[in-house]
């Protein structure tokens, strides 16, 4: 089994129909409802804006099709920035599903210390980890601007 | 971010400290600082603006995952230092450059 970090393409940040949720210095540690709102597109079917992660309702079907563990889905809203409708007018983008990884790996010294088993998971609060099964399955799509580094056990 | 029509050339505008600063952080950037003209960077769309823009845009929300990791401070001087990395980075193909 191998465990990769992906750093997926950030099409666009978080719209203003978003819930964030602060914690007592403003800082925002989390979402709750998601609306992203697009900037550009390079055509990746992964995305991101910390801390959410978004894919195609195609290749979320692909996920829930396949054995994958460690994930759920929620509705979520997108919107074209003007900027994104002057850039692209003749983009029309599918709809995506928030993906919400839910399982966990630590890493200490650069190694996995501890891995929850699950095909999706995070480091920390925003980063996303996959199995080499989610990985297949990923690629089967549009994924050329997401950055891939695979991550080394703790086992010598 | 916004075209802007300059000297004959179509720019891509966006804003060095991005305007989600906002909804992230409250309180580190007034309305104002954000909305100067020293913040604002322009880039040619003919030189493939949008991967640019892109890549930039990672910078940027890697920058927002350190702090909400706990990696970094979320400092004003802390972004000033991160847009100056990314003025060097890509500071030579903004209008007018910036490096």
């Amino acid at each position: 089994m191998k465990l990769y970090r992906l750093g997926p393409e950030v099409a666009g940040g978080l719209g203003e129909n978003s819930i964030i949720i602060y914690n007592e210095n403003g800082i925002m540690k989390d979402v709750s409802y998601l609306h992203y709102k697009f900037e550009g597109w390079l055509g990746d079917e992964l995305l991101t804006t910390t801390p959410c992660f978004i894919v195609t309702e195609k290749l979320s079907n692909a996920i829930i099709d396949s054995n994958l563990t460690g994930y759920e889905f929620q509705d979520m809203e997108v919107s074209e920035s003007y900027n994104f409708k002057l850039l692209k007018p003749d983009v029309i983008l599918p709809n995506f599903k928030r993906l919400i990884p839910i399982g966990t790996v630590q890493i200490e010294d650069k190694k996995v210390k501890h891995w929850s088993g699950h095909d999706f998971c995070r480091i920390g609060i925003t980063r996303l980890v996959v199995s080499d099964h989610a990985l297949n399955i990923l690629q089967k799509y549009s994924i050329s601007n997401c950055d891939i580094i695979e991550l080394n056990f703790n086992q010598e | 971010m916004n075209i802007l029509y300059l000297e004959g050339e179509n720019l891509v505008i966006h804003h060095g400290i991005e305007q989600q600063v906002f909804d992230r952080f409250k309180d580190i950037f007034s309305f104002e600082e954000i909305q100067d003209i020293t913040n604002l960077r322009g880039i040619p769309v003919e030189i493939n603006s949008e991967v640019h823009l892109s890549k930039i845009r990672k910078i940027w929300d890697d920058f927002y995952a350190d702090i909400l990791d706990g990696i970094i401070e979320p400092t004003k001087e802390n972004f000033l230092k991160k847009r100056e990395e990314i003025d060097a980075l890509f500071g030579d193909q903004f209008k007018p450059k910036i490096r």
